[in-house]
């Protein structure tokens, strides 16, 4: 092997390399998409999973969907699964007005089905019209809203739970 | 583990459908087709068995991959094609004459950020919005239903907002049926669907575009198109923006070089590919009737309309089906289109400024389309001259004409027009992305400053 002739093979090549890699560095560093691939994206990915490599699958949700996830977490754990339940509204999770712990669109039917499966859900606002109404089991309380929908409801009034309807008067919540 | 078994069925039933196609493609573009081309005819045939009532089951979606891999085996060994499988009867044999550092490099860092891309989509679950409210959702539930048609998901009396304008009830079922494919396998979140697709889609690029620029010209595309910040953060996701990314991208490509060199292989993939576009996102028809319009030119001149209506029917074959399924089980939708002509100026002006300003966010894109004007302006005499690389830039534009037409044509009852452009069109621009990169590359001007750059840095023997 002619190793002059190698040598500069390999000098050229890290010549133009560096030259045209850094340029396209240069620009690529301009732009503040690929800052934010490179720096939150990729970057912070990466050291995430690297400080965190034995989170179980129920952290992994809980860090991207929060409480609303534990709160989802939390009714899956304390219905049966065949339970209908009725769900709060966008506005017991989000009041007007006030402060949300919640994050996600965890009043969407989809959104909180994938989580809640095989268990029905049912809004308030739908209550004439679904067909399950009549098969509601329990009744999901966020916010300390929805005890309003329990015919005279009087035990322990909590922030956020599940109470199953028969029996309203037991308090089934936190 | 079943679902892992899945994923390598899917592979290589698509390797096998890949060479039934043709056994003359390379055994990158094999490889890199594979997965996509099975994941596209699993989830059709997923359809097929739900239309005749058979119950999805792991058992069942299994077995009937089972018979169409055993199919293939079967016409590749009829046409005694089994001894081409790993192999390209067109293959340069370049070995690894021709590669240098800077080539090293670009295939580093693709390996580099497709490394952690491909970890971060399996690491999390699924948690973005659209993929929870809809297609995410919509598959595990189908897996536990065991039927797409008759999912509780579909009820009207359940779900009462299911036929209104805009729900996901209307969207074709390829993305929602992979999830549940592997839901059906065990699979404890459906993201490997969506990383094991992006994974493949970079292969096939890379492997489809050495067929249109030089090997350097190919990592550079790829590179940039895994750079395009928007992008590579919704690969990760779960939406169906970039899996219908992923086979716009090579269907065009492959409809080019169909149009460019008139091989029978890459009209068939073409078409193949156009489908599976349709099959998971509706609005992929711009990309049909873009390449369909120039296909349809090439048609008359060359005398092949015959071969070009074969095309067009296979391309739309999906969108038939599933709206026939949607007739047959009553799944229809609100309609949300404008069905007759009118002239809105304003909102026509709104959607095209809209659009031409997405583009220029530089945090969506990066720099992907300043590509397409910086390529055209330094291949102008050769565009001018001898119509170099016209009709991608026909395709782009029409492509993006035919969409606007649709947010023209569409009755935003769900949503404001704002919203649906802010956000759904800033993700059918995804589609655009390799095509802006392939744009620049594949220029006449691109390929021959690329292979003297490539011709100057290999080691030459003296």
């Amino acid at each position: 092997m002619n190793r002059v002739q190698i040598l500069k093979w390999l000098v050229k090549n890290l010549v133009v390399t560096l030259v045209i890699g850094g340029a396209v560095w240069f620009c690529m560093s301009k732009n503040a998409g690929y800052r934010w691939t490179y720096t939150s994206y990729l970057k912070n990915n990466l050291d995430f999973m690297r400080h965190n490599p034995k989170l179980t699958r129920e952290q992994r949700y809980g860090v991207k969907l929060g409480i609303s996830y534990s709160y989802l977490q939390f009714i899956k754990q304390n219905t049966p699964e065949d339970a209908v339940i009725l769900y709060p509204s966008k506005e017991d999770f989000f009041p007007p007005g006030q402060e949300s712990p919640f994050q996600g669109e965890v009043y969407n039917l989809s959104w909180a089905t994938r989580f809640l499966y095989p268990r029905k859900i049912i809004f308030p606002h739908q209550m004439q019209q679904n067909v399950f109404t009549p098969y509601i089991s329990h009744i999901a309380i966020v916010n300390g809203r929805g005890f309003e929908r329990i015919n005279n409801y009087q035990g322990d009034r909590f922030e956020h739970g599940v109470l199953p309807v028969k029996s309203s008067k037991r308090n089934d919540g936190q | 583990m079943m679902a892992s078994s899945g994923i390598v069925l899917t592979i290589v039933t698509g390797f096998l459908l890949a060479n039934c196609i043709s056994v003359r493609f390379t055994l990158l573009e094999k490889v890199g087709l594979s997965f996509l081309c099975g994941l596209a005819l699993q989830t059709f045939l997923m359809l097929c068995l739900d239309m005749v009532s058979v119950p999805l089951t792991g058992f069942s979606v299994i077995g009937v991959q089972l018979v169409s891999l055993l199919s293939f085996i079967g016409v590749l060994y009829k046409r005694k094609n089994l001894k081409l499988l790993f192999s390209g009867i067109e293959e340069r044999r370049e070995g690894w004459k021709g590669i240098h550092l800077l080539w090293l490099l670009l295939i580093i860092m693709i390996l580099g950020v497709e490394a952690i891309n491909f970890a971060k989509c399996i690491y999390f679950p699924p948690f973005d919005r659209d993929s929870l409210s809809a297609f995410e959702t919509l598959g595990y539930v189908t897996a536990q239903d065991h039927t797409l048609k008759g999912n509780i998901l579909y009820d009207p009396g359940y779900n009462l907002g299911v036929r209104s304008g805009g729900s996901y009830i209307s969207y074709t079922p390829m993305v929602t049926l992979s999830y549940t494919y592997v839901y059906l396998l065990g699979a404890v979140h459906s993201k490997m669907v969506n990383a094991f697709i992006y994974l493949f889609f970079l292969i096939t690029l890379y492997g489809g575009t050495k067929r249109v620029t030089t090997r350097t010209g190919a990592a550079a595309i790829t590179l940039f198109v895994l750079l395009a910040p928007e992008m590579i953060a919704f690969s990760s996701l779960s939406g169906t923006n970039v899996i219908q990314a992923a086979y716009v991208a090579p269907a065009v490509l492959y409809s080019l070089l169909w149009l460019r060199d008139g091989k029978k292989k890459d009209m068939y993939l073409s078409a193949f590919l156009l489908a599976a576009n349709v099959w998971s996102r509706t609005e992929g028809i711009v990309f049909v009737a873009a390449v369909g319009v120039i296909a349809l030119w090439f048609g008359f001149r060359r005398g092949k309309i015959k071969e070009v209506t074969g095309w067009g029917v296979t391309a739309v074959f999906p969108l038939v089906i599933w709206q026939l399924f949607m007739v047959l089980y009553h799944l229809q939708g609100e309609s949300t289109v404008i069905a007759r002509l009118f002239w809105d100026p304003q909102k026509a002006e709104q959607i095209g400024a809209s659009i031409i300003a997405l583009m220029q966010i530089p945090n969506y894109y990066g720099w992907t389309f300043f590509a397409i004007p910086v390529g055209l302006l330094s291949n102008l005499w050769y565009l001018v001259r001898k119509r170099d690389n016209l009709n991608l830039l026909l395709i782009i534009i029409l492509s993006l004409f035919f969409y606007m037409i649709i947010l023209y044509q569409i009755d935003y009852v769900w949503d404001s027009l704002e919203n649906v452009l802010a956000y759904s069109a800033k993700r059918f621009l995804f589609c655009f992305v390799p095509l802006a990169w392939i744009y620049l590359f594949s220029n006449r001007i691109s390929v021959r400053g690329l292979g003297k750059l490539d011709d100057f840095l290999e080691y030459k023997k003296k």
